[in-house]
């Protein structure tokens, strides 16, 4: 049985590793933002920003330094995300065009730093206190538990249907909400 | 893990494309789904270091990538991070690795507290039928447990329906593909421990993680193997080394760069294959015999989560298990409870219209 070698990887410039590091650490709560946009659930998620991150690096002489950093690893994201769907051959496929209009919908929090966006976060929690208690049910157990669809329409004795509608209203409350404090385009 | 599109069907699809609102509709499912707290954060950071530090592919490209040109600052937030993710060489041995995730995962699965809040790990579970029937389908489905003695399961059967199996303190119960509610009181000390096992007689049960590493004993070898499936994570393999029908035939775990469990195969085969080596483990189908005939549980069979009667699906225990860490959840007061509709187990359930 192969053993795995541990230790660093011979040859590489640890200075460029913590830099890209510090890179990512900036843009991590934003990209797996995105991320979760576009996958489907949080295991998914972690795998597509592990993947898409090693990509990254191991293209990091790629990156246009007068760029940001934020929609280049976005596109890395993006094509990840694209390949393991079509490995898992999950039908239907996700859509390339929508993914390249989600990043675009990030760009308005691509000037701000970390600290910033917290706020960004902060106006989506008072937001979500806005909901009825409906659409705040079917929201925490669909995206914040990641619980199935018809597992949350069986957990609130709803059809899949209905849950369905009541998460689309949620989530045209919250961009409406998120637009009225600023926090949205 | 449940990934089928009609799971999740306002993930971004091909017919979104059309919606003018499908792209800020994701942001906004994709706001409020990420998980903000500085523990995912620096989680997921350690991780994607750990992954770094041992990617061995040389990038001449990344070497052009010029550390003078960026901000002074850059370079001292750089640093800063260097040393706090700083990880040392790992020299303890597999086994030794093994039996601490054992007891950090113990300890770990009754202190989920923060802030007054009772976390619960939750897991995406797989299970594949048993190798005479492996051309069944997989049962998909999610474990969320607190400790050995408070866990829920649900599973999704063939035909849609979903199956739970749960265990309150002493209280086990369960809820069958007719929606029937039964709940049986264990009957003392003759209840099995619960572990994560499969039993031969298609019994499955479960319990906190550290219970079920530390049933990989002497009896297992264990090594630490080359395996770059899961990217970023080590991997521990424990194969059965002794005789021992009952017993699953091995184990692997994919364990990040903070020492977290975050993915778990169980595999059930034939007899004892003999010591670590002694076969690929990835050739998972080439040699399972099918199983062989199980005495009854002690203490009586909490649930058949297999069973004919309860889903269609072949008996047998499962010639795989898959656990795949899914973050931890708030627990709910009664989480683990029976349904108030629970009836005693020795009552029958009521006759199954769907298979007449």
């Amino acid at each position: 049985m192969p053993r795995r070698e541990s230790g660093h990887g011979s040859g590489r410039d640890p200075s460029a590793r913590e830099v890209f590091e510090v890179l990512v650490r900036e843009n991590a709560d934003r990209t797996m933002i995105y991320i979760r946009s576009i996958t489907r659930g949080a295991a998914e998620a972690d795998d597509v920003f592990q993947e898409s991150m090693l990509v990254a690096f191991r293209r990091l002489g790629d990156f246009d330094r007068s760029r940001p950093f934020g929609p280049w690893v976005r596109g890395i994201a993006a094509r990840v995300a694209l390949a393991r769907a079509r490995r898992a051959a999950q039908q239907p496929i996700i859509d390339p065009s929508l993914l390249d209009a989600v990043s675009s919908q990030m760009t308005q929090w691509d000037a701000i730093d970390r600290i910033d966006f917290e706020s960004v976060l902060q106006k989506l929690r008072a937001c979500m206190d806005a909901l009825t208690r409906d659409q705040q049910e079917c929201v925490q157990l669909a995206y914040r538990q990641d619980i199935p669809m018809r597992e949350v329409a069986a957990a609130l004795g709803a059809n899949e249907e209905t849950i369905k509608k009541r998460l689309q209203r949620a989530r045209a409350s919250l961009a409406e909400c998120l637009r009225a404090h600023g926090a949205l385009a | 893990m449940n990934d089928q599109p009609q799971d999740f069907p306002d993930a971004p699809v091909a017919h979104d494309a059309d919606d003018a609102h499908a792209p800020e509709h994701a942001l906004i499912r994709g706001l409020i789904a990420h998980d903000p707290s500085a523990a995912a954060h620096d989680r997921r950071m350690k991780a994607l270091h750990a992954a770094l530090a041992q990617d061995s592919v040389e990038s001449t490209r990344a070497l052009r990538f010029s550390l003078e040109r960026w901000a002074p600052i850059a370079l001292a937030a750089a640093a800063l991070i260097a040393l706090a993710l700083f990880v040392p060489q790992r020299e303890t041995s597999a086994r030794e690795q093994w039996d601490a995730l054992a007891r950090s995962e113990g300890a770990a699965g009754s202190a989920r507290s923060a802030n007054g809040t009772t976390m619960v790990e939750r897991w995406a579970l797989t299970l594949f039928p048993p190798a005479i029937h492996e051309d069944r389908p997989p049962l998909s489905g999610t474990l969320e447990v607190l400790d050995d003695t408070h866990f829920l399961v649900t599973l999704t059967m063939p035909d849609g329906k979903v199956v739970t199996f749960a265990r309150d303190g002493d209280t086990v119960w369960h809820s069958d593909r007719t929606d029937f509610v039964s709940f049986q009181i264990p009957r003392g000390k003759g209840f099995p421990a619960p572990v994560w096992l499969a039993q031969r007689d298609g019994t499955l049960l479960v319990g906190a993680l550290g219970s079920m590493l530390e049933r990989f004993d002497s009896r297992y070898a264990i090594a630490e193997v080359a395996d770059s499936t899961q990217p970023g994570l080590r991997c521990l393999e424990a194969v059965r080394a002794v005789d021992g029908d009952q017993l699953p035939t091995a184990a692997r775990l994919w364990v990040d760069g903070d020492d977290h469990v975050q993915r778990m195969e169980v595999e059930w085969d034939g007899p004892a294959r003999g010591a670590a080596g002694a076969r690929d483990p990835r050739d998972r189908r080439g040699d399972r015999a099918p199983p062989p005939p199980s005495p009854a549980m002690p203490g009586g069979a909490p649930g058949r989560m297999l069973g004919g009667a309860l889903g269609g699906v072949p008996a047998g225990a499962p010639s795989r298990m898959v656990l795949e860490r899914a973050g931890a959840v708030e627990l709910a007061p009664g989480r683990f409870s029976a349904p108030a509709n629970a009836r005693p187990s020795m009552v029958p359930p009521p006759p199954d219209r769907s298979r007449s």
